[in-house]
């Protein structure tokens, strides 16, 4: 098994699934993850909560919040395709086709598995030029004002060095990929 | 040599639940739970993802803008890196070579964290050094051990 692989696919699915990573666990009422399941599910959340959130958005720019699946304005939560349907294709859509890519490859100890891991890494080197030269160009309808092509740069968030951080896993992915005879 | 693994094993889960919770319960109608802190300090509980003041107000300064974040980053990731390396290092299927190697990193790794803390409650109890056991928590005893178990594991895989 590729770990490097599978470890790049977990990252991908915390990236694609998740707006934060909760943190201080602990079981009661109060807390981050019951304010949050509150605010956008409308019920209390009895059972597990945290008290830290760890941000997963790629950018953050005023009130609004880029992740792979989406956007935050405010308090409100949106989708990409109910955003921008290129970034749905592009962000969201390649991401979810990279989880598998990279999960089903790393199991697959054969030339079709380095292929289907390569396949991966492309995905999400586009993923991310997407989100460094995309973002801009759609900025006025994404983020309410027109981006020059580095000013991107200054609203960097957690998500986004994960992100690169996931293209160099599935590189050595790529490299070290076993292939039994 | 199975031994070995499974230590490795449960010392990287151990530093996962140092890293994600701040307590488990055991019986909830007594409310006896196993709190991960790591000391106490004036009403403060520091944790490794942050710090409660008085059991209601939470921190982090992991959300902190860049720099600031980093040493609270550095100590974050350095916990979870340890999680990961003992679990990987300690598979079946993991090369002899390469579990050595990631031992090594997880004990530097873990003495990193042991050390600064150890100055930071050294520097708070150099007054008055009974208040020791009040002061650390189960966190702090628990790096220690995974620490024990890092050592104990490499010195087995050395051995075979």
């Amino acid at each position: 098994m590729n770990k490097f692989g599978f470890l790049s696919g977990i990252f991908t699915i915390i990236l694609v699934f998740l707006q934060f990573i909760p943190l201080g666990f602990n079981f009661g009422v109060e807390g981050v993850s019951s304010i949050w399941v509150l605010t956008y599910f409308g019920v209390n959340n009895p059972v597990l909560s945290s008290f830290v959130r760890f941000p997963l958005e790629l950018f953050s720019y005023g009130d609004r919040q880029i992740f792979l699946w989406g956007i935050i304005i405010g308090d409100e939560l949106y989708l990409w395709f109910e955003i921008n349907v290129l970034s749905f294709i592009f962000l969201f859509l390649i991401s979810i086709l990279t989880v598998i890519l990279s999960i089903v490859g790393s199991i697959k100890e054969n030339p079709t598995g380095k292929r289907l891991i390569n396949f991966s890494l492309i995905a999400l080197i586009f993923i991310l030029l997407y989100s460094i030269i995309g973002i801009p160009i759609y900025s006025q309808e994404i983020l309410g004002t027109q981006f020059g092509y580095f000013d991107i740069f200054l609203y960097l968030n957690y998500g986004f060095f994960i992100l690169i951080l996931n293209c160099i896993l599935a590189l050595f992915a790529y490299i070290k990929h076993p292939i039994s005879k | 040599m199975i031994i070995t693994k499974k230590l490795g094993m449960i010392g990287g889960l151990i530093a996962f639940f140092l890293a994600f919770f701040s307590e488990i319960p055991v019986y909830i109608p007594e409310g006896w739970v196993i709190d991960f802190k790591i000391f106490t300090l004036s009403d403060t509980e520091f944790y490794f993802w942050g710090y409660l003041i008085n059991q209601n107000k939470s921190y982090s300064s992991l959300l902190l803008q860049f720099p600031e974040n980093i040493f609270a980053l550095t100590i974050w990731v350095s916990i979870t890196l340890i999680g990961l390396i003992l679990i990987m290092a300690s598979t079946k299927r993991a090369k002899f070579s390469n579990s050595k190697l990631l031992f090594k990193i997880s004990i530097l790794l873990i003495m990193y964290l042991i050390t600064l803390f150890s100055i930071i409650i050294l520097i708070q109890l150099i007054i008055d050094i009974t208040k020791i056991f009040v002061v650390l928590g189960l966190g702090f005893y628990l790096t220690l051990g995974i620490l024990i178990i890092n050592i104990f594991t490499l010195r087995s895989l050395k051995k075979e």
